[in-house]
């Protein structure tokens, strides 16, 4: 099948691009001032995009709980403290992470791949510049950084979406949604390794699309095409995984 | 010196260069003609090692330019300028920082320095005032400009441009290869020269060779090129000759 | 301070400005369908070609999400020993939520950035302006077959995906959760109503409709050459996603 044969060699080349740039960053280190700027940057460009959407999800979430527990139950006293942890662990991350590929990935995509069929790269290489060092580093480095952080911010966003939903449709009393009971370091701890790992696979998955441009303007709109469907796909793959393996370290099915 | 032996370019079952052999000595200037699609570019490119041949080698004075990996060739780039065919100017900077890149980059000169000699460059190609303009706000003969003063701002003993004056009018034409010349004569760089400006190729350049489908048909010394009786050749300078 | 003042404002405004050129160009599409000339063979080639196109990707996606919902739901079911409620529970998130959701964002990545990308390619080269010299609207040659065409993909793969999504959960279920795809099963034909389904589909409908009036309003506004273009493919994407998350909202309110 060559949908199947595609995506292997797809998946071959990011991870290749993925070890040029992990042995590019152990190379030289670029200045922390710069990635941090580059974070900020990255992390701007989203985060109103992640505010909104991820407040969606939240009050969709919490709306849909509530709305199923008063069906069955009767009582919505303990949708804050049950939708936290899936926040936190899984919707929070998982929805940041296709938010990003979307907002970032084409973004990074189509920087560089405009960049390639102007032939910019071409002239970077014949600067000294070698496209790995100069266009992918930096921009792995800060979604590094700033994925995690908009991680919290768009956690924050949806829970404080549910609040507020809890409270307008269900009467919820804020004071009994905010329950942190539920939600363990076990369930941050999954959080926050999907969100680093989304941070660097999206940058990289996106370069690796952009550099293969070719062709003018069609060529770039290819480019970010294939970044932003490979790399939503990765986050969707990689959630599983990374979740799966959770599952079985919190003691899996024998808990 | 710049020399091809036997390069031969496949693509997608084309061949698009094939068997190309032949020799730029120092200090000297080739002319290289041919209609679109011959393999002008693509020569070029092969020279400064952002493409690798499929068969035959490049050598760059003494360095095997087709068998070096690429922190090797950055080395070697430093002794290359290249003016590309559609500029590719780096949008991200404004006009001197670009012209300063490749000095930033290496990283051997100090500030002062670097500024010195971009400006230097910049008064040459008449564009000092020009300096902290972004590049979409220039016009094609003076991103040109920029573009020669960025391929020249190392002094580097080889430069190759790729249709320098493409879609230019006539007075910034003669402008630019005036300007070729000089840079040039400055450390007697060799050079290989792209261009359909056939009457100013006569004068800029001491050897010329066509192309024609990926093979070499003519290569000599422009004098010897007005009297030959090769067809190709002809047809170029009688379509290029002024009335 | 007042720099910051000045960016959010002219960030308000921008908003407004796209919101308002969409639902400008919503109004033109709608005029236009309401007396369609569509070209039969171009709708069909279309909707072969969404299909062909997205189906891999949203089969794909639903396993991995029927999977995933199992795997962290997974954790409360053993606790609580309920088992039996595994079947519904999933089959209500997935078919309400998770399902279109994703099913959505996926063929917003899939189908709607190829479109702008076609469309802002054709804009770029002068291919539309083309069209208009020969009395040819855009709209009605360009954008309506492609509207029409996602709406019933995105339908038709809400309900695909749907079945997919289901494999999976089973699958995960038993292998990891040691639930009977039996016992799965059951309670979730038992409890799972038609309305889920249906809450889902309307979902999965409007979707589709709000990425294809992106998609092809951002291909259509492109300004500027390859850059171009690769902002236009963003902004679709980035716009399809609000409009997934806020029609989803309002769905979900107003069909409870």
């Amino acid at each position: 099948m060559s949908a199947l044969g595609f995506a292997w060699a797809e998946a071959r080349g990011v991870a290749h691009l993925l070890a040029e740039t992990a042995r590019a960053v152990v190379r030289e280190r670029p200045a922390s001032r710069v990635v941090l700027n580059q974070a900020f940057d990255v992390g701007n460009r989203s985060v109103f995009f992640i505010l909104v959407t991820l407040g969606f999800l939240g009050a969709i979430l919490n709306f849909q709980t509530g709305f199923q527990a008063q069906r069955i139950f009767g009582d919505t006293s303990l949708i804050g403290a049950a939708t936290l942890p899936i926040l936190v662990r899984q919707l929070g991350p998982t929805l940041v992470g296709l938010m990003v590929a979307i907002r970032v990935g084409t973004g990074i995509a189509a920087e560089i791949g405009s960049m390639v069929v102007t032939e910019q790269v071409d002239a970077l290489r014949m600067c000294g510049a070698g496209p790995v060092d100069y266009l992918v580093k930096p921009r792995v480095l800060a979604g590094l950084i700033a994925v995690p952080a908009l991680w919290v911010l768009g956690t924050g966003s949806a829970w404080m979406a549910g609040l507020w939903v809890t409270h307008l449709a269900f009467q919820t009393n804020p004071t009994t949604y905010i329950n942190l009971d539920l939600t363990r370091g076990a369930d941050v701890a999954e959080g926050l390794c999907k969100a680093v790992v989304f941070g660097v696979v999206i940058p990289v998955i996106a370069a690796h699309s952009g550099l293969r441009a070719r062709g003018g303007s069609e060529g770039v709109g290819r480019a970010t095409t294939q970044a932003v469907v490979s790399a939503s796909l990765a986050v969707i793959v990689l959630d599983l995984v990374i979740g799966a393996a959770a599952f079985a370290l919190r003691g899996g099915a024998g808990a | 010196m710049i020399r091809l032996d036997r390069v031969t370019l496949v693509r997608d079952g084309t061949r698009l260069l094939e068997d190309v052999s032949f020799t730029v000595p120092t200090g000297h200037a080739l002319a290289l003609m041919g209609a679109g699609g011959a393999g002008k570019s693509l020569i070029l490119k092969l020279i400064c090692g952002l493409l690798r041949p499929d068969a035959g080698r490049v050598f760059v004075d003494d360095d095997e330019v087709s068998a070096l990996d690429e922190r090797q060739l950055m080395a070697a780039r430093r002794r290359i300028g290249m003016v590309f065919q559609n500029y590719a100017l780096f949008d991200f900077v404004d006009v001197g920082e670009n012209v300063a890149f490749p000095l930033r980059q290496w990283g051997e000169l100090s500030a002062a320095d670097i500024e010195a000699r971009v400006a230097r460059r910049l008064a040459q190609v008449n564009l000092t005032d020009a300096a902290r303009k972004p590049t979409s706000a220039l016009s094609g003969g003076m991103k040109k400009r920029v573009c020669l003063a960025r391929a020249t701002v190392h002094d580097p003993p080889v430069m190759l441009c790729d249709d320098p004056t493409a879609g230019l009018d006539p007075v910034t034409t003669n402008r630019i290869f005036a300007l070729l010349a000089q840079l040039r004569a400055e450390n007697a760089a060799t050079a290989i020269i792209v261009s359909h400006e056939v009457e100013a190729l006569r004068r800029a350049c001491d050897r010329v060779v066509l192309l024609e489908r990926g093979r070499v048909v003519y290569d000599g010394a422009m004098i010897d090129a007005a009297q030959s009786d090769n067809a190709g050749l002809r047809a170029f300078f009688e379509a290029g000759a002024t009335p | 301070m007042s720099d910051a003042v000045a960016r959010l404002g002219a960030g308000a405004l921008a908003l407004a400005e796209t919101v308002g050129a969409l639902a400008l160009f919503t109004a033109r599409v709608a005029r236009a369908a309401l007396r369609p000339r569509l070209d039969r063979f171009e709708t069909w080639r279309m909707l072969y070609r969404v299909g062909v196109e997205s189906l891999p990707i949203v089969a794909t996606t639903a396993l991995f999400a029927g999977a995933i919902a199992v795997v962290q739901t997974g954790a409360n079911v053993v606790k609580f020993r309920a088992y039996e409620v595994v079947g519904w529970a999933f089959g209500f998130s997935v078919f309400r939520e998770i399902g279109p959701l994703l099913v959505g964002l996926m063929f917003s990545g899939r189908v709607g950035a190829n479109n702008t990308a076609q469309l802002s390619t054709m804009q770029v080269t002068e291919q539309v302006d083309a069209l208009r010299a020969l009395a040819i609207d855009p709209i009605e040659y360009l954008v309506l077959p492609r509207v029409l065409s996602m709406v019933l993909m995105m339908t038709t793969l809400a309900v695909i995906g749907n079945a997919f999504a289901l494999v999976g959960g089973i699958a995960t279920s038993w292998g990891m959760l040691g639930v009977d795809p039996w016992v799965f099963w059951n309670s979730f034909a038992e409890y799972v109503t038609l309305t889920d389904f249906a809450n889902g589909v309307v979902k999965a409908a409007a979707f589709g409709l709000a990425i294809s009036l992106v998609s092809c309003h951002f291909g259509l506004a492109v300004r500027g050459g390859a850059l171009g273009v690769g902002r236009a493919v963003n902004s679709s994407v980035v716009a399809s996603a609000i409009s997934i998350f806020v029609l989803d909202y309002f769905i979900t309110w107003i069909l409870k």
